[in-house]
């Protein structure tokens, strides 16, 4: 008889233990919500383009950075360097080619003229891939061990690869012409 | 009269067929009918799915904003409702989102998340928002002081909403994600059709649901009234001539 | 048809986590429309009846 003479007590200790679930999730959101916005101010992910990682190769040094670059189709070579089995090519971005030498399997994406993003640092030397013809053969390359594809939201499919690289306004013709040599 | 036990009506069965109708319809062109991509093949089929769900959040957490705004200026109980109805909607959705673009993503992308990516991370950080507002909501406490917090968290993750949709074009080199395929991008005929087929089943659901969920937290509120009313009425009794010795103690 | 894994995985989910939720939403409307008398539930109307 007790429990219905006084609702108030008994369910107000029922809602406390019940509450303890969303104030720990109130709680867990802000933290994780100040550690995204921390990674994110931090700049966890940049892309330099290839035109700006040749511009700052002395600032960037041997430090690891992400790269973004469109690979030119003709250069695209599996190869060995060393004992290791790699994937070298040449990307262009804004005119400006760097060569890539990149360890691991390549994005299931990864074609010419589809815009890729790398993990990786530069090396000074000769890329020294069997079969490779670097295009850029400025003395450096870029390792990379990770590859991501950046593809647009173009879903024709009428845009051949010469069309698309004509088209390319940040690339101009360089990568045309080079595989038209 | 038949006696009525769901929260259905003739406009949520309607709605409700409309959506099977269009789901299934969406699955045949979806699938069947829609051209596969030169460069992605048929993972291009996951727009179908992913777009209308993102498109929804953003629908659902605008609505969540404006009722949470109307609780604030004019204490509107009906509003607030609303906003609590579509932000338990645009979670879902905003899951839906979040996982669609990550099973997208590994195809196309060659990875399934980037935690330095700033689309992605500013979706996250907008689904935990809302996850926050749905947990204020749960807190509970004096019904309007839970409604005005929860209002907050509302319009303050409808803040961030413009920075997640316009994240990839003002951090081109900080995203993976293409820029938007609606607005901005080019579809062929019948992936554009099967698109909108898409935006509108989801639409469909949308407006089941919200219904729905209004009206449950309608009946909620109900029996929390009730509740009061009974409680009320008993300490009122309390304190009447009669009431046991045992009553008064408590 | 390629990437059938992913597709079903995404729309299989998709779907899978819509009808879990509709059901969600029936279930809690009946139990609690269960508890409120009929002249409390605004959305009913002579049409639905």
């Amino acid at each position: 008889m007790t429990d219905t003479l006084a609702p108030q007590e008994p369910r107000a200790g029922r809602r406390r233990s019940r509450r303890w679930l969303p104030a720990l999730i109130a709680v867990g959101v802000v933290v994780a919500v100040v550690v995204l916005v921390w990674n994110l101010l931090t700049g966890a992910l940049f892309f330099y383009n290839a035109d700006e990682a040749v511009a700052e190769r002395s600032e960037l040094g041997d430090d690891r950075f992400t790269l973004q670059g469109t690979p030119v189709g003709c250069s695209i070579t599996s190869g060995s360097q060393g004992d290791e089995v790699v994937t070298a090519f040449t990307v262009t971005f804004g005119g400006v080619m760097v060569d890539v030498v990149h360890r691991g399997e390549p994005a299931e994406l990864f074609e010419g003229g589809t815009p890729v993003v790398l993990d990786g640092s530069w090396v000074e030397g000769q890329p020294g891939v069997t079969g490779f013809e670097p295009l850029a053969d400025d003395g450096w390359y870029y390792s990379s061990d990770r590859m991501r594809v950046k593809h647009d939201n173009d879903y024709i499919n009428d845009d051949e690869y010469d069309d698309r690289l004509a088209e390319s306004e940040t690339q101009g013709d360089t990568a045309a012409e080079v595989c038209a040599r | 009269m038949q006696e009525i036990n769901h929260t259905g009506s003739r406009t949520t069965r309607l709605l409700g067929a409309a959506v099977i109708v269009g789901l299934v319809a969406l699955v045949l062109l979806g699938w069947f009918v829609a051209p596969e991509d030169d460069d992605q093949q048929d993972a291009v089929r996951m727009i179908f799915v992913h777009v209308p769900s993102a498109i929804w959040t953003y629908i659902a957490f605008v609505t969540t904003a404006i009722g949470s705004v109307m609780w604030l200026v004019r204490r509107s109980v009906w509003w607030d409702t609303v906003a609590a109805a579509a932000a338990e909607i645009g979670v879902l959705f905003c899951g839906l989102t979040l996982f669609t673009g990550s099973v997208w993503g590994r195809p196309t992308w060659n990875t399934y998340w980037d935690w330095g990516d700033v689309r992605l991370v500013t979706t996250l950080i907008l689904f935990l928002m809302m996850i926050g507002y749905l947990s204020v909501r749960s807190l509970g406490g004096p019904e309007s002081a839970t409604a005005t917090r929860a209002a907050i968290v509302g319009v303050m993750a409808a803040a961030i909403l413009p920075i997640v949709n316009r994240s990839v074009e003002w951090w081109e080199n900080n995203t993976l994600h293409q820029k938007s395929s609606l607005t901005d991008g080019n579809l062929e005929d019948m992936t554009l059709f099967t698109l909108v087929v898409g935006l509108i089943v989801w639409g469909l659901f949308f407006w089941w649901a919200i219904l729905h969920r209004f009206r449950i937290a309608w009946l909620e509120r109900e029996i929390r009234s009730s509740d009061l009313d009974r409680a009320l009425v008993e300490r009122r009794a309390e304190g009447e001539p009669g009431a046991s010795p045992l009553e008064e103690r408590v | 048809m390629t990437h059938v894994g992913y597709l079903l995985v995404g729309w299989g989910t998709t779907f899978a986590v819509g009808l879990v939720y509709t059901a969600t939403l029936l279930r809690r409307g009946r139990r609690l429309t269960a508890r409120v008398p009929a002249d409390r539930r605004r959305w009913m109307t002579a049409e639905d009846t």
